[in-house]
């Protein structure tokens, strides 16, 4: 099988990113996914239910996220809502995206200070 | 909920049954809860709100729809054709089998009378004759591009169809391989170019190079059919280029033993057709082994997961 690093993901787009960050703390469920990435990205990045649960779906199929239960609160319908948490694997690809901003990030403060040609 | 909003839901819950059955026994239960709750907050906002809240959800949903429906069919067209894990080890030793019993069959067709005896009777004049002559030697080539295709399948226990269509898409390919290389021998400067070192100092380099640049057109077609056959054309672009390595690899080292070995001089008093027939071997396990691993390795299918619910690659 082929090795893969976790710097061949990158750059995540920006709802992947989002939807990572938001369950960087700690598990979620989608109701809760969606209104976070949105006040996160302080309503710039705005996700539809299908949007959500497409992106999801291929996060649980590359392993970076994993259902992890159900919350405690049922939701309208009264249907257990299933939760969702980073894996060990997401964690990884998370870091190294935030590795891959950071140093970007020092490239454009250098270069407002003058520093970079 | 008023009527206006159970409408909405229920309308919600009918498009989400479009979803591909898997992906609805999955989430549809989940999303339907996430859409009221959506719902529910936006009424609380203004009816505006809720308007804009639903119109983006039901001018989304039709996309996401579309998206499932093209990767559930792409998992269908090219995964649930191979039956059990990739062994990238069985599909190096099918592929060096595949390509050596082909090219050894190439070999006796080039000193058999393949076709029946009236197809070889002249008397047509010179297009014909050259078609006469070149159609035994592109069939037989191009069939053992398509045994290497059935010999990679078979390495993966692949369903008749993926292996059909591997078999047709590589021979059709190679085809077009061994006419575009007959073309290059018989109107450009090509021969004349390498034969003219071929009595100086640089004669081996000279044979090898010419039997890398073989490889690597019948790789760069024989490649592309297999990845356009197993992977779709992202896949065929890449299996191309890897084609041509490992066919022009396997090729130069095949000939470069073969130089080496008539160089020794260990070969007096046997015919050089044995030589060649062992030359031929090295070059077919070599090409065919090599585009057998890179095969193997990344399974042919590109950017898709395709073991055990393990990613290879994703393209979030």
């Amino acid at each position: 099988m082929k090795t893969i690093y976790s710097e061949d993901f990158q750059p995540l787009s920006e709802m992947t990113l989002y939807i990572l960050v938001s369950l960087a703390p700690g598990p979620l469920h989608g109701y809760a996914i969606a209104k976070k990435v949105r006040v996160l990205s302080e309503d710039r990045v705005i996700l539809s239910v299908s949007t959500l649960y497409t992106i999801l779906k291929r996060l649980l199929e590359d392993g970076w996220i994993e259902r992890v239960g159900e919350a405690a609160e049922p939701d309208e319908s009264g249907r257990p809502r299933k939760t969702y948490a980073l894996t060990e694997r997401g964690q990884r690809i998370l870091a190294a995206e935030k590795t891959r901003l950071r140093s970007l990030l020092a490239i454009f403060q250098k270069q407002s200070l003058g520093e970079e040609p | 909920m008023s009527l206006f909003l159970r409408l909405v839901v229920g309308m919600y819950a009918r498009l989400l049954c479009l979803y591909p059955r898997k992906f609805q026994e999955e989430f549809r239960g989940e999303m339907q809860g996430v859409f009221v709750s959506t719902i529910k907050e936006a009424t609380s906002t203004g009816t505006w709100a809720l308007l804009q809240v639903i119109f983006f959800e039901m001018l989304d949903l039709p996309i996401n729809l579309a998206t499932e429906h093209i990767s559930q069919w792409r998992k269908r067209w090219f995964m649930k054709d191979i039956r059990h894990r990739i062994r990238p080890f069985r599909s190096v030793v099918m592929g060096a089998l595949g390509l050596m019993i082909g090219l050894l069959i190439i070999m006796w067709a080039s000193k058999s009378l393949v076709m029946p005896d009236w197809w070889y009777k002249g008397g047509f004049g010179t297009p014909l004759a050259i078609l006469r002559e070149l159609i035994p030697a592109a069939l037989t080539s191009a069939l053992t591009s398509g045994l290497l295709g059935l010999m990679l399948c078979l390495s993966v226990s692949a369903k008749a169809r993926l292996a059909l269509r591997a078999f047709l898409l590589m021979t059709g390919l190679e085809l077009m391989a061994t006419l575009i290389y007959d073309f290059l021998g018989r109107f450009t400067p090509y021969q004349r170019f390498f034969s003219q070192f071929l009595d100086g100092n640089w004669a081996i380099v000279a044979i090898v190079l010419e039997a890398a640049i073989f490889g690597m057109i019948n790789g760069l077609f024989t490649g592309a059919g297999l990845g356009l056959a197993t992977g779709g054309w992202r896949s065929g672009w890449r299996f191309a280029l890897k084609g041509l390595l490992a066919y022009g690899l396997g090729f130069a080292f095949g000939v470069t033993i073969l130089e080496l070995w008539i160089a020794s001089g260990r070969w007096i008093g046997i015919t050089t057709y044995p030589i060649s027939v062992v030359s031929t071997g090295i070059c077919g396990i070599l090409a065919g082994g090599i585009l057998g691993w890179l095969w193997g390795r990344e399974s042919g299918y590109g950017s898709m997961r395709v073991v055990e619910g393990n990613p290879v690659r994703s393209s979030v």
